[in-house]
């Protein structure tokens, strides 16, 4: 994916501003900033949902306005930040979702099994009929992963997936997409996470972009001071980041 | 192997087809079972002639009686689709095709056209009329309720009881200063709706309307289910979101329009009917379509022979009806909201 010259304006407010990156197949790149500071935006114009004033998003070359909707469907899978409200519906309904883009071009069978798989491996199986208000926000959350995995995407692209997990299953989800051979995008508020799992950080401050690289390099005192405005120090274990904590 | 849910709808579909044969039986006239057998049995196997009471029954049977239980059967359907399709439109549990002021926007349309005698495209000027009323009316609420990408679901159902009054008392009006000579049959008509003028000729285009309708919403079952997802949810499983809902929105001011012009505005029975459904089959569309087109006319042909069975021979507008059964269900609906 190659974003060129990104600008949003929405309602006369200049949200981003000249955003430009590449994300190499397979990279896994978290997107940090404080609040509004244009990383929610970012990513549903990475997803096309909002169209950019200027500049242009390109996927495999080809850029993203002339992707049919169930194409973009099969090369992008989004998961938002707040849950769908979604009462009264299945679990395996909800999964089913995800077979809307690839129906005609994928195997049924097949896709069913790889939705046992998942919820198999995302211990979602005794859930399989449950409702899904009747979910907790973890299960809620690994459900909505799931559902994104089904549609079988080159890329995911997350906005604060582990907001509502707790540390046991924020680390198993984190595990679990490293493993994945896709292209990541995430959106993350937890530093650690981000200088653990990710191979690039773009940090954003007021929609510009205020640093590009990999954690240990963008990971400074200086440069969280001077995004976040606190106080860290940073903990190192040979060249990676062991932890951050906030004095 | 017959699954459980495939039993399940087949007993659905045998009450429904009870409740059809008993309601062509009840009314001042009564049939028994064996009296509509042995008319169907002369009619179509060429059977043994009927006694002089038996024709009269056998007329009363054919050219009332039938065209009445299968115009509420596709009033009943056709309104629970809408009902279903508007919710997922707006994404509002609480909307129906009256609170959105379709129903009042089509029987304005409809009692315009009669009033003014203009005639465009002959028999279809009173469908089509008020298909523009519909579509005016939704277009006016929906405009209103709209926040950027978002419905209000206050706005929504404010601007639309707003909107359908409003609607309403016009169509009143003229109703009243179009004189007694007119062809508009009575505002009881218009505002409660009515079975009692349907004949066989009647049935056709509400039969192909409902029929389009239910194959349509049936084929986009999933699309359904999509659009009640968030609006950048929907996009990102590949939803053409707009497109969508300007086919759920011209479908929906189409189906009611063809169904106020026959039988006039009923109120509620596309708010209750999805809802009573949703709390047994869920919200998934795929069960909820073909769920509508059962429930919804086995609700309507009940309740239309309860209309005119209950103060026999005198009859109550079938609106009367669903508005009893239907306002206290809005309000226990309005209490649960979160709104």
């Amino acid at each position: 994916m190659s974003v060129e010259k990104l600008s949003i304006e929405l309602k006369n407010r200049q949200i981003l501003q000249d955003i430009s990156f590449d994300v190499m197949p397979g990279e896994w790149l978290g997107i940090i900033g404080p609040n509004g500071s244009g990383k929610s935006t970012l990513l549903r114009a990475l997803v096309g949902f909002i169209k950019p004033t200027q500049g242009v998003v390109r996927i495999d070359n080809q850029s993203l306005v002339s992707l049919s909707p169930l194409q973009r469907a099969r090369t992008m899978a989004y998961i938002q930040q707040e849950t769908p409200a979604m009462q009264g519906f299945k679990v395996r309904s909800f999964l089913n979702l995800a077979y809307h883009p690839l129906q005609g071009v994928h195997d049924r069978e097949l896709w069913l099994k790889e939705c046992e798989r998942l919820c198999e491996e995302f211990q979602l199986k005794d859930r399989w009929n449950s409702s899904l208000d009747e979910l907790s926000g973890g299960e809620r959350q690994r459900v909505m992963l799931v559902q994104s995995l089904l549609q079988m995407p080159k890329i995911l692209l997350l906005d604060e997936l582990t907001n509502h997990l707790d540390i046991y299953f924020q680390m198993e989800i984190m595990h679990k997409l490293q493993k994945l051979a896709i292209t990541k995008i995430t959106v993350l508020h937890d530093l650690n996470l981000a200088a653990r799992f990710c191979d690039r950080i773009l940090m954003l401050q007021g929609g510009q972009i205020f640093g590009l690289g990999a954690p240990n390099s963008l990971f400074t005192q200086k440069i969280i001071f001077d995004l976040f405005g606190v106080d860290c120090q940073i903990a190192y274990q040979g060249d990676s980041i062991s932890y951050i904590r906030w004095t | 192997m017959i699954s459980l849910p495939q039993i399940l709808w087949a007993l659905a579909l045998l009450g429904l087809m009870l409740i059809t044969l008993k309601a062509m039986g009840s009314g001042t006239s009564s049939l028994t079972l064996q009296e509509i057998w042995a008319s169907c049995h002369h009619r179509w196997i060429d059977g043994p002639a009927l006694s002089l009471e038996l024709q009269n029954k056998d007329m009363i049977l054919w050219s009332i009686r039938i065209p009445r239980v299968l115009m509420a059967g596709l009033s009943g359907a056709g309104l629970s689709l809408v009902g279903a399709t508007i919710q997922a439109l707006v994404r509002n549990p609480m909307a129906d095709p009256w609170l959105l002021g379709v129903s009042s926007g089509a029987s304005l349309g409809a009692v315009l056209v009669i009033v003014s005698g203009i005639s465009l495209f002959g028999i279809l000027s009173i469908q089509l009329f008020a298909f523009i009323g519909a579509v005016f009316a939704a277009s006016v609420i929906y405009f209103f309720a709209r926040q950027g990408y978002k419905f209000s679901s206050t706005r929504l159902i404010f601007t639309g009881l707003a909107i359908s009054f409003c609607l309403e008392a016009l169509t009143q009006i003229i109703i009243f200063t179009a004189g007694r000579h007119s062809q508009v049959q009575n505002v009881m008509f218009w505002t409660m709706g009515s079975f009692g003028s349907v004949e066989n000729t009647d049935l056709w285009i509400p039969a192909l309307a409902v029929g389009y309708g239910f194959v349509f919403l049936f084929r986009s079952r999933h699309e359904l289910n999509i659009a009640c997802l968030s609006e950048v949810k929907a996009f990102s499983l590949g939803l053409d979101l707009k497109r969508f809902r300007r086919q759920l929105f011209l479908l929906s001011a189409a189906l009611t329009s063809v169904l106020v012009s026959v039988t006039g505005s009923i109120g509620f029975v596309g708010l209750m009917v999805p809802h009573v459904l949703r709390l047994i089959l869920g919200n998934d569309y795929r069960l909820l379509i073909p769920g509508c087109l059962i429930g919804g006319s086995a609700f309507m042909i009940a309740a239309d022979a309860l209309a005119r069975n209950f103060f026999s021979p005198q009859e109550i507008p079938i609106g009367v009806i669903t508005a009893l059964l239907g306002s206290p269900i809005f309000i226990w609906l309005m209490r649960g909201s979160h709104e």
